[in-house]
């Protein structure tokens, strides 16, 4: 097992490098998908087959389609001209004004941006906070625990670790604050993202050409 | 309610059980690789009875003397899957000269693989006692049993959107471009209301082990008559998840002449083609397996844990799939292709309301009668 463990977050870290320095903003994303497999595979090593299977299922399932989805409409290949997908500098694919120079290079490596890498430091700080901080928090949690939240009619069922019911546990009994904030968060996401969506439609001088014309 | 969780805890696994483990690998492997060659003789001969034609009649044993009788016998074209296999085989491997080769050449990997994966968590029967009742141990027809059975087969299966849409993007070509969109589009539209059709069930179960829910629907009444809305609703997106006519857009032949596979022959085809067929087969084991019961028949135990009386399981299981997979046909063969936008707004606007609607009277009437469904 600890063997395997290794395996995968040896993956799922050479997938993390790949995927920032990839050039190609499609090798960028099958980076990404290795990197979250080697994760899904980490978190089985540790027990936690709810949080594996979340992990394919909405990183690599959803999450990744949905990328995959605004890549297939960037063409890649002809924002700079150029004729196979290698040589595309992954910002200018997200930036279609900005063309090279004719003659110019494209850089091999680009750095980070500073504010990125603030915020991308302040995340790490904050998880490394998380589990090196917290350890009595997370410790009571055995392989097997009794669920209190579960007892009915005087039985109590084993919850597993890392289980749906673990999980469901943690979340509404341990952490509900969180869980609600974090609901708060998205909703407040999905609300801005509807907002965008109906100012571009209201902006719009000339009616979009209806997507059944071509058909009729 | 972690039932076979604690029976697979129980016991350390010795030699033998893992020698049974690759044995099971194995046959369910085999069993659907040989089911896929009669299936598409089947679609090519519900076709044929569909539009008034013969379909394959001629393949079939060669006019051998020593075959006696049977010399020459056509076999109702039966082996014609074997003649396009070795057409498949022979042919030419070509790659597009502006095609990016590495992608190109890994996407039909990314198609079939995951697909073959989601079968792992499926159980078609319950298993056989192997050994005394002190160190004996059950052998479950079933590969993986984990407490997330359910969300597995979802996960990885949905994986193998990402190998259609590469493989149309890879080979750099218009109408492969567009299955790519077409692809990645339709799969954003369906499966947010597969999932919530698939959790009312789960609900009305109380688990996300597979062969728990098929437990359970023996026990009560099976899940089409439980949760009729969810399962129509499964359904639809099935068709959709596996690519099948009324919503085929990615190759839609008439309008992408093949779609995302338009650049591949040979051997690369002929995965696209196993992992479209493996994948309606896996559908239709996920729809036996929550909605009509699995491997339980009314009338026959459902946990006979002999060998012989075992049998029984996946001999049900393997009727009522055949039986699904019979309605895939005759749907490819009978209904018209949506319009792609269609799919979008049944998937958007209708399918995900119900399914919505539904989840929520599930879980009123789940804390209503709380105490009749959790186990």
């Amino acid at each position: 097992m600890e063997v395997l463990f290794v395996f995968c977050a040896i993956v799922a870290l050479i997938g993390g490098v790949l995927c920032v320095v990839q050039r190609n903003a499609i090798y960028s994303l099958l980076s990404l998908l290795v990197s979250f497999a080697g994760t899904a595979g980490v978190f089985f090593c540790l027990d936690a087959s709810f949080v594996a299977v979340s992990q394919i299922l909405i990183y690599a399932g959803a999450i990744a389609v949905l990328f995959l989805f605004v890549l297939m409409f960037t063409d890649t290949r002809t924002v700079l001209g150029m004729g196979t997908p290698r040589v595309v500098d992954s910002r200018a694919v997200f930036n279609p004004d900005a063309k090279p120079e004719a003659g110019t290079r494209v850089k091999r490596f680009v750095l980070p941006n500073p504010l990125a890498a603030l915020i991308s430091l302040g995340v790490l700080a904050a998880m490394l906070f998380a589990i090196f901080k917290l350890p009595e928090r997370f410790g009571k949690f055995g392989p097997l625990v009794e669920g209190e939240g579960l007892a009915r009619d005087g039985i109590v069922p084993m919850v597993q670790f890392g289980s749906a019911s673990g999980i469901t546990l943690v979340t509404f009994q341990d952490f509900p604050l969180a869980f609600e904030v974090v609901s708060i968060l998205i909703f407040a996401a999905v609300l801005g993202a509807v907002l965008l969506a109906k100012r571009h439609t209201a902006q719009a001088t000339e009616p979009e050409p209806a997507v059944a014309t071509e058909d009729e | 309610m972690f039932l076979a969780a604690d029976v697979a805890a129980a016991h350390s696994p010795s030699a033998l059980e893992y020698l049974l483990n690759a044995l099971k690998v194995l046959a369910a492997f085999g069993a659907i690789m040989s089911v896929i060659p009669f299936m598409i003789w089947l679609e090519r001969k519900v076709a044929a009875w569909i539009q008034h034609r013969d379909g394959p009649n001629k393949v079939g044993l060669p006019r051998w003397k020593i075959l006696g009788p049977l010399s020459g016998f056509h076999m109702w074209g039966l082996l014609q899957p074997l003649a396009d296999m070795i057409k498949l085989i022979l042919k030419e491997d070509f790659i597009p000269r502006r095609a990016d080769k590495f992608l190109f050449v890994i996407a039909p990997a990314l198609v079939f693989v995951p697909i073959a994966l989601a079968f792992s968590v499926i159980p078609f029967g319950w298993g056989f006692h192997v050994g005394g009742a002190e160190d004996g141990f059950l052998v479950r027809y079933q590969i993986a049993d984990f407490g997330t059975g359910i969300l597995f087969a979802f996960a990885v299966m949905s994986m193998s959107v990402h190998g259609l849409t590469l493989a149309g993007w890879s080979s750099y070509n218009k109408y492969g471009q567009m299955g790519s969109v077409r692809a990645s589009a339709q799969m954003i539209s369906y499966e947010a209301a597969m999932f919530m059709a698939v959790l009312a069930m789960v609900m009305t179960t109380g688990s996300l082990q597979l062969d728990d829910i098929v437990l359970w629907q023996s026990t009560h009444v099976w899940g089409i008559l439980a949760q009729p809305i969810a399962f129509v609703i499964f359904l639809i997106c099935a068709f959709a998840e596996t690519n099948r006519l009324p919503f085929d857009f990615p190759e839609a032949e008439p309008e992408l002449v093949a779609g995302y596979h338009i650049e591949y022959g040979s051997m690369k085809f002929a995965m696209f083609f196993l992992g479209e067929y493996y994948g309606m087969v896996v559908q239709s084991c996920l729809i036996v397996t929550l909605f009509l019961g699995g491997w339980t028949l009314p009338g026959i135990p459902a946990t006979a844990d002999s060998f012989l009386a075992s049998l029984a399981g996946p001999l049900v299981f393997s009727v009522k799939v055949m039986c699904v997979l019979f309605l895939y046909v005759q749907v490819r063969w009978s209904l018209p292709r949506f319009r792609f936008d269609q799919l979008m707004s049944l998937g958007w606007k209708r399918l995900i309301p119900i399914a919505l609607a539904n989840l929520v009277v599930t879980a009123i009437l789940g804390v209503t009668f709380a105490a009749s469904n959790m186990r």
